[in-house]
């Protein structure tokens, strides 16, 4: 179908960005030396593989993301590519979908090479694997789906530069999610602390709790992914549940409609 | 064709020259800071946040850290400024981080200044999982020296203001080394049993901890148990080839032993001379009038010394070393008198004034030579100044 | 039946509140906005070969993008095969190519054909057979696994029209085709155009060249500043009247000519042959009898009319292309 289409061609179009190729090449070789690494350490060899594996699967799939999806709908509208593939019968928002899953394509075949290094790893080293590591890796896949989406949200209305900010921001603020939460919460209790000492709340903490009370239900929550620690020192007890991957798939069917949106009112110059 | 010539010599002579400047101005930098002592790090709380939720990465990352400067200064001078911070951040980052806490009692708990900052250490460790149920545990723990907060705790949970058992969302490691290293390390008990009591709240405490309690609450050790535990940690080493937890944890051993087997023999010996009026002639008379079930050995190999007349007892390692530090001190003052007067003192009293004499710390005497200045102890007689 | 029809189209630019012109920052408190197009009304016939001419800046590109919904229009109404613009169903039968086109450059000749074939909704055997008829169509078979990186101008404009095709449409919108083609490119374009009027197609093209709009367009319509200035039949609008005689002889001497000199515009003599210009018919009668008189030969007599240039300057007063 047409949405496929578009996907494929920009799968092969990101396929060709050679920051994929950078970055792909730091991943590996971060992952391969961890095992020089956990010579380092005294008694926590396993842990440190693991972790820097996770780690890496999980950073550079952030910024393959990122870095490849930036320029993807503005380098259509600035090359002008895209007038001979709008003139088509396709609609816009078939257009921006295909541009979505082309560069999620992309990101988890990336994603999928740095795994199996990454069990191959863990398999020859003798730290043999288990199912909780798969599981992590499975939640960071849900994670750069929320991710992408951004990407190709900032991209459809600004240049690679700006998109390239404002995604960053988003993820950082998604994955600071849960302590903006906590300072809500702080800010409650000490609330309550004033009131049951009789005195007047300001009015500026009241906003703030609110202000913070809605931000952390309205921007993503990425913070719901990590379950590396759980990974680390309790792995029988990892496990997967529906709601985050639920999320993740609204989260960024919210997103790709803003996208969307902005992408049908443009007026192509 | 003379044009690129001329380029590539150019090309050349640059690269050469800057490889030689750079060669020259490395050679007077003086790369000494190999410690982790230069590195700030801002509290544990503040750096959760900023590492984005790549926790356990950061976590490693900073102990890889503070394993490399604590190798630096085990071999050097052994003090370890600033680790404090770092076991922080560590434990924040990772609360189930067991080689962290393992580490610190190793590093933090060996110098007696260092009591503080490791009960603090500990505090906030604990205090870090604590919700607003607990707010003045929490608080407690949080804003008050690290002694006096034990005892507010402590008042605490006399007071059944902590939960019945088991009920804590907190890794009970952290309570338990803490109280560990309050014992062994800081001979304090009370604290202990306070960390203790905290420990056996916690969720995920395993049975054998609660002993513990009832243990201290004796001041006597479930010796197996913490022996246990270092020599699990030196057989651990060895399968690791990490020789210098082997060594760390072999020091410890013998020194954990030592102090247990001292206290052994000074909690007998006291209560045999309640019974019979006396001190023991010889350190076996305790084994045969059944106080103890055998003498056990000397863990540093070089015997213990026994003083029957007053009943102190102590192994020779310790007592040797001991006895040089002050004879190094007295012969300090006595070539200083020398010095001075170009004979030596007639008596100690003479050198120090009278009523400030040194005092032999085994309750044994000084035989001094005043002819010629050499002064020992008849503790260990073997070593003269 | 119309194929194409605007109704008032117009499409404002407004600009930004802050903006800078000539390094100086300007502040627009009052709005300010640029008319791309105004009002624009103008109705294209089915099979006919329509025009839309004007110089840089009238609106012809804007129109062209209007109707193919990659901008939408501040006010008016347009249909293509009767249906409006956001009808996604029309756009099966229609084709377009963009002026100065951009396509994705490492995509190999087929593999471009193949691409947009999929977004058609043409199943593979399809794309395929569609392909190889279209490369060899425009004449760029030999390059089809040549990526479009390696292609020179007129390749591209090539490939571009091949991509026009694929659907074989009915209506062909095409932005500045001949631009930036050699003359055999050119006659070639004009050739497609004219083979696929007689199978039927509706085109609707912008152009500069005002020659070859001459030669194959049915209609035009002018634009200028955004507004529609003239519509209808070429020879509708071009005058009539024969501006001059162009006159090719063998055998006349120049001599013999001299005395018509002033009345001449332009006689070049080039070997055996003599080229004249008359500017003034009357005299045509008089020329012809000398050489006539002289027993020279008359290679060619022909009369020139008004040419679309000359229009332009004439009608729009000195702003030509």
């Amino acid at each position: 179908m047409k949405v496929f289409a578009i996907a494929k061609n920009t799968f092969k179009e990101a396929v060709r960005n050679r920051i994929l190729y950078l970055l792909l090449i730091f991943a590996i070789l971060m992952i391969g030396s961890s095992r020089i690494l956990a010579l380092l350490t005294i008694s926590a060899h396993e842990r440190v593989i693991k972790d820097i594996g996770l780690f890496g699967i999980n950073f550079f799939g952030v910024l393959i993301a990122i870095l490849v999806g930036i320029g993807l709908v503005y380098h259509e509208i600035d090359k002008k590519t895209i007038y001979t593939i709008i003139s088509k019968p396709i609609h816009r928002y078939q257009f921006i979908l295909g541009k979505y899953f082309g560069l999620l394509i992309t990101v988890y075949v990336n994603l999928i090479i740095m795994t199996l290094f990454f069990f191959f790893m863990v398999l020859v080293l003798g730290i043999g694997f288990h199912i909780s590591l798969l599981y992590a890796i499975i939640y960071t896949a849900t994670e750069l789906a929320i991710v992408t989406a951004l990407a190709i949200v900032f991209s459809s209305f600004s240049n690679p530069t700006m998109a390239a900010i404002y995604t960053l921001i988003m993820f950082i603020i998604g994955r600071m999610n849960e302590d903006i939460l906590r300072f809500a919460q702080y800010l409650a209790r000490e609330s309550e602390k004033l009131i049951q000492a009789g005195q007047h709340v300001p009015p500026f903490s009241k906003f703030l709790q609110g202000f913070a009370n809605v931000i952390c239900r309205v921007l993503p929550n990425l913070g719901l992914y990590n379950i590396r620690a759980e990974v680390i020192h309790a792995p029988d007890k990892v496990m997967i549940s529906w709601e985050p991957l639920l999320y993740a798939f609204t989260y960024s069917a919210f997103l790709l409609l803003i996208a969307i949106f902005i992408f049908q009112k443009r007026n192509f110059k | 064709m003379m044009r690129k010539v001329l380029f590539i010599i150019l090309i050349i002579i640059s690269f050469t020259a800057s490889v030689l400047l750079q060669n020259r101005i490395l050679k007077k930098v003086k790369l000494d800071i190999p410690y982790i002592d230069s590195l700030y790090l801002p509290e544990g709380n503040i750096v959760k946040p900023l590492v984005l939720g790549y926790d356990m990465f950061a976590a490693d990352f900073f102990w890889l850290r503070t394993i490399q400067a604590f190798g630096g200064h085990w071999t050097g001078d052994r003090v370890y400024a600033n680790f404090d911070r770092m076991f922080d951040v560590i434990i924040t980052l990772d609360p189930y981080f067991e080689e962290a806490y393992l580490f610190g009692t190793l590093v933090l708990g060996d110098e007696a200044k260092d009591k503080e900052r490791t009960y603090k250490l500990f505090n906030r460790g604990i205090a870090n999982y604590l919700d607003n149920r607990l707010a003045k545990m929490k608080d407690a723990l949080i804003n008050e020296e690290p002694m006096t907060a034990l005892k507010t705790v402590q008042k605490l949970i006399d007071e059944k203001y902590l939960p019945e058992m088991q009920v804590l969302d907190l890794p009970y490691k952290i309570p338990y080394y803490a109280g560990y290293m309050a014992y062994f390390n800081f001979s304090e008990t009370e604290s202990a049993l306070t960390y203790y009591e905290i420990a056996v709240r916690c969720k995920d405490v395993p049975d054998w901890v609660f002993r513990h309690i009832p243990w201290l609450q004796e001041k006597m050790g479930e010796y197996i148990i913490a022996l246990d535990k270092w020599r699990r940690d030196y057989n651990q080493a060895v399968e690791d080839k990490d020789e210098l937890i082997m060594s760390v944890a072999d020091e410890k051993i013998k020194l954990t032993t030592n102090n247990y087997y001292l206290k052994l023999f000074r909690d007998n010996i006291k209560s045999f001379k309640e019974k019979y009026g006396r001190f023991p002639n010889k350190l076996e008379e305790l084994a045969e009038k059944k106080y103890l079930p055998f003498i056990p050995p000397e863990p540093y190999g070089t015997g213990y010394l026994y003083f029957p007349k007053t009943g102190v007892i102590i192994d020779k390692k310790t007592a040797e070393h001991d006895i040089i530090v002050y004879l190094q001190h007295i012969k300090l003052q006595i070539n200083e008198y020398y010095k001075k007067t170009n004979k030596y003192p007639n008596t100690l009293t003479e050198l120090f004034g009278q009523g400030k004499e040194i005092p032999e710390p085994f309750l044994n005497e000084w035989i001094y030579d005043n002819k010629t200045g050499k002064i020992y102890s008849t503790t260990v007689p073997h070593i003269v100044f | 039946m119309t194929v194409v029809r605007t109704e008032k189209l117009t499409k404002e630019y407004k600009h930004d509140f802050i903006e800078f012109e000539y390094g100086r920052m300007k502040v627009n408190f009052v709005p300010k906005k640029t008319c791309a197009l105004i009002d624009l009304d103008l109705e294209v016939q089915q099979g006919e070969i329509f025009g839309l001419l004007g110089p840089n800046g009238a609106g012809k590109t804007t129109s062209i993008k209007i109707l193919m919904s990659l901008i939408y229009p501040t006010k008016g109404k347009a249909w293509i095969l009767d249906k409006p613009l956001d009808n996604i169903s029309v756009k099966t039968k229609l084709g377009y190519l963009p002026e100065n086109p951009y396509f994705y450059d490492y995509l190999k000749g087929w593999e471009f054909l193949d691409f947009y074939g999929q977004l058609y909704g043409l199943n593979k055997s399809e794309r395929l057979k569609k392909a190889k008829e279209l490369l060899k169509l425009v004449g760029i078979e030999y390059a089809a696994n040549l990526p479009l990186k390696g292609y020179s101008k007129g390749m591209l404009q090539r490939i571009g029209l091949a991509q026009t095709l694929l659907n074989n449409p009915t209506v062909v919108i095409l932005d500045e085709p001949l631009g930036g083609l050699d003359p055999f490119g050119r006659k070639e374009m004009r050739d497609i155009i004219l083979s696929l009027k007689e199978k039927g197609v509706t085109i609707f093209f912008s152009s500069h060249i005002l020659s070859d709009v001459e030669m194959i367009c049915d209609r035009v319509a002018i634009l200028y500043k955004g507004r529609l200035k003239a519509l209808g039949k070429l020879g509708e609008l071009l005058s009539a009247k024969i501006n001059e005689w162009e006159i090719t002889t063998e055998g006349l001497e120049e001599s013999k000519v001299s005395d018509l000199k002033p009345h001449i515009k332009k006689l070049i003599t080039q070997g055996k042959e003599i080229f004249i210009v008359l500017d003034n018919p009357d005299i045509l009668p008089t020329v012809l009898d000398r050489i006539n008189r002289e027993n020279a030969r008359l290679i060619s007599l022909v009369p020139r009319k008004e040419t679309l240039e000359e229009y332009f300057i004439r009608t729009l007063g000195g702003n030509q292309e």
